[in-house]
């Protein structure tokens, strides 16, 4: 660096210093910067060419969808002004008038259908399994689309609110390619793209066109740091502002810091082991002993310090469809020897008991845990780690043996993502589960639901759904994951229980701040 | 020049050796389309996915077309970026080399001179403080000091940023740490080879002819001790862009460590292959170099050719 840069630099920063200083609460310009560490860096700026959480959170700042979600996850409009279901097949969607891309380019019906167009085929985008449902999109005037739907899709709305729905500029796209747009961001959204230097920094500035509320901050910048530790430190420190995936061993430090402060929130993935083809998993009495051998409470307690809160049917707390009257499995390791004998394995049962390492949080934990637990109650469980790549073959190919810790969790915070998408009969975990299968009572109840539009009707097949699920239980259930963040003291911010950043969700108002942390 | 173009023919062997261990290896250990496609994909979105991907085509077809456009510097698009994977490369290359490269700088300048120190004054408590930092340096876990480094020099004293990519100040911390990974081995071997040469005749004789010390240790001395402390230099660059990927974890340093540890971790093949291939011409480069370091240093081995 030579010393005229290296005078510029510290130009920058003393501006920056004076911006934070002058920055008044709530002040109409947007000034200071905020800084975002999260463990890894986006690997795409297309949203149709990723599904990693950490390329969602800047896209939140730099692209729109048709709908979102507000902190209770009801769906909104965004880039909509309105949505109706006109038909059991057709949905008609207004959309927002005035709105301009950040290269100028118009906001309208054409840049819906094309987005739309470009996910809806099955293998096209990474994405597109989240839209198949979608039969066509047609164009009524520039201001009004309406989407037809192969079957009823009561899911619709949600879908257009979900991962890799941001509405993308059709000329911008064509004119650039994939790989351009792969390289730069160019969205609707309150921040527009200024420079990704990959695994360094990707930088965005308000937009000063934005057809809502004023941008906050005057840059947002979003910093990959890998290591934990590193995380915490760069906070500590006050190199960055908000960071993501704060490890429970880090919370004391960040709550008495003194400068930073915590926030949490569930999220919507579930933490839960699947059951494998062994002929043993087949019966419920094994299923209901493992569910019954394991102290869900004591590993919360230990291994996450009280944050996670314990499942006991398919669908989360925060899940559309879940039943609040289930009860939790007591821990109960008598009455699971004794399920097992009657099941004929008085005399043991081997169970390889698998996760990969780093995958989810505290996973190799989690499985020794499990493993000394399964033992009390006489199964001979033996703990194996699996590189992601051999995991997700596993998975893919449907081959899973034994016990398989995974996550799941829907983006549509609706209990047919996260249940019956893996349950169906050729699903996932509902190759090994008789009770699903084709003409059972779940599969009825559940097939019902997936295209019924009318909201209470829906509600009350997804409760009787839940009955079954803690009835004869799919899998080993554990617990509703959860998110914590490291935030200083100098902003304000939300966890929302989708786990994303918005714009709307950080902010300068000092009267937010904290909960009672900041000196 | 007959032993130079042996070498580069061996170079060109050990180059196509390493792409095609890398090659196969890959696609023994997993499938992209599985790491790329959401929670439960079906079938069909397999294979669409593999067919998008080309890797649905046989092993031999895939390495044809892989070696052919290798030749053109063409290793294919990132399955995971979307873009030009021998540019991803490339676009990193200068935090790594910066980082390797301050690295060995540091570590040399710091641990030859100890090492000389403690060979000249050897017995002395000058050599026992030198060595048992020597003992110590190895001993403790590089990602170790990378990690005190940021709580001491980034937390606490706030002298330099914690992590991150940008000027001199931001590359501190990191080339300190990677300095730290070979600085006490170096060390060691300068006062071993220094040794060694000190005990020579013809170091005797100079200091016989009335040389002050620091001269005959400079001048005579450092000449003959420099040539297998280069060869280890020279072989410490392998071990140098290994410590590098951790130290770009640790630092979030973005270099070709960090892309390639992500790419094999998500099966991403042209930027694995792309960036092995680059490492390994580089590695081997720097093994040319050395050679022709030696012939300049003692003209004994440049007779020999």
């Amino acid at each position: 660096m030579n010393s005229k840069t290296r005078t510029l630099g510290y130009a920058v920063a003393l501006t920056a210093a004076i911006g934070w200083s002058c920055m008044a609460p709530a002040s109409a310009q947007p000034t200071g910067q905020l800084v975002i560490a999260q463990g890894t860096d986006a690997v795409t700026m297309d949203p149709g060419n990723t599904t990693q959480m950490t390329a969602m959170q800047p896209f939140n700042f730099v692209y729109e969808k048709l709908l979102n979600r507000d902190k209770e996850m009801k769906l909104v409009p965004e880039l909509a002004e309105s949505w109706k279901s006109v038909d059991d097949l057709t949905w008609e969607i207004k959309l927002r008038k005035g709105v301009k891309f950040h290269n100028g380019e118009d906001f309208n019906a054409d840049s819906v259908k094309f987005t739309l167009d470009r996910l809806r085929v099955a293998g096209t985008t990474a994405v597109s399994g989240g839209f198949t449902t979608i039969d066509k999109v047609d164009i009524v005037d520039p201001t009004t689309v309406r989407i037809v739907t192969k079957k009823p899709d009561p899911l619709l709305p949600a879908r257009l609110a979900q991962w890799g729905a941001q509405i993308l500029p059709a000329g911008y796209f064509k004119e650039v390619g994939k790989e351009g747009v792969a390289r730069k961001a160019v969205g609707t959204g309150p921040y527009r793209f200024v420079e990704w230097r990959k695994d360094d920094r990707l930088v965005f500035e308000a937009n000063p066109n934005y057809w809502g509320e004023k941008p906050k901050f005057a840059r947002v910048i979003f910093r990959p740091i890998p290591d934990e530790f590193a995380r915490v430190s760069a906070l500590m420190s006050g190199d960055v502002d908000l960071v993501v995936n704060i490890p429970v061993d880090f919370v004391d430090k960040v709550k008495t810091s003194g400068s930073t402060y915590l926030s949490q929130t569930y999220a919507s993935a579930t933490d839960v082991f699947l059951l494998g083809n062994d002929e043993a998993l087949k019966k419920r009495e094994v299923r209901l002993a493992l569910n019954l051998a394991i102290d869900r409470k004591a590993m919360i307690d230990t291994l996450f310090r009280g944050f996670a809160r314990p499942i006991a049917q398919g669908a989360a707390p925060t899940d559309f469809g879940y039943n609040p009257n289930i009860k939790d499995y007591p821990y109960d390791p008598e009455r699971a020897k004794k399920l097992l004998a009657e099941a004929g394995y008085a005399n043991g049962l081997d169970l390889l008991v698998q996760s990969s390492n780093g995958y989810i949080l505290g996973d190799t934990l989690i499985v020794e845990a499990v493993v000394e637990m399964l033992k009390k109650v006489g199964v001979n469980a033996q703990p194996r780690v699996l590189e992601i790549a051999r995991r997700a073959e596993m998975l893919g190919k449907k081959q899973v043996s034994g016990m398989l810790l995974a996550n799941p969790g829907s983006t549509l915070f609706d209990a047919d993502g996260i249940v019956w998408r893996l349950l169906r009969p050729d699903g996932l975990a509902g190759v090994y589960w008789p009770r699903g299968q084709e003409g059972t009572d779940l599969f009825k109840l559940m097939e019902e639901a997936r295209y019924t539009i009318d909201e209470n009707k829906r509600r009350d097949l997804y409760y009787k759904a839940a009955e079954i699920l803690h009835d004869d239980p799919p899998w080993l259930y554990l617990w509703q994951e959860f998110f914590l963040y490291g935030v200083s003291c100098r902003v304000s911010f939300e966890a929302r229980v989708d786990t994303m950043i918005l714009p709307a969700s950080v902010s300068v108002d000092s009267a937010k701040k904290g909960g009672g942390h900041c000196k | 020049m007959t032993r130079l173009t042996q070498r580069l023919f061996h170079f060109a062997i050990v180059i196509l050796g390493v792409t095609t261990l890398v090659f196969i290896a890959l696609r023994m250990t997993g499938d992209p389309a599985l790491m790329l496609l959401p929670g439960d994909p079906t079938p069909e979105d397999i294979m669409l996915a593999r067919q998008k991907l080309g890797v649905d085509q046989p092993w031999l077809t895939q390495y044809i077309t892989f070696i052919s456009s290798a030749f053109r510097g063409d290793f294919g698009v990132s399955f995971q970026h979307g873009v030009d994977a021998t540019g991803l490369v490339f676009e990193r290359l200068p935090a790594t080399a910066a980082l390797a490269g301050s690295a060995l700088l540091l570590a040399a300048a710091f641990a030859i001179p100890l090492g000389i120190l403690a060979a000249v004054y050897r017995g002395t408590v000058i050599d026992l403080i030198v060595m048992v930092l020597a003992v110590i340096g190895q001993g403790v876990p590089f990602f170790w000091l990378g990690l005190m480094l940021i709580l001491i020099f980034g937390v606490e004293l706030r002298w330099f940023p914690t992590g991150g990519y940008g000027g001199w100040q931001h590359l501190i911390l990191p080339s300190l740490t990677l300095a730290g990974y070979i600085a006490a081995s170096t060390a060691r071997l300068a006062r071993s080879s220094m040794l060694e040469v000190l005990g020579r005749d013809y170091m005797r004789t100079a200091r016989a002819k009335g040389l002050a010390l620091h001269v005959v240790v400079l001048k005579h001395g450092l000449r003959n001790a420099a040539i297998p402390l280069i060869t280890f230099l020279g072989l410490q660059m392998g071990l140098l862009l290994g410590g590098t990927v951790v130290v770009e974890e640790i630092f979030g340093w973005p270099g070709v460590g960090r892309l390639l540890l992500q790419a094999i971790s998500y099966r991403d093949y042209p930027v694995v292959q792309a960036a092995t291939f680059i490492l390994a011409m580089i590695f081997v480069l720097v093994n040319i170099l050395v050679d022709l370091i030696y012939t300049v240093l003692d003209p004994r081995i440049r007779d020999q050719r």
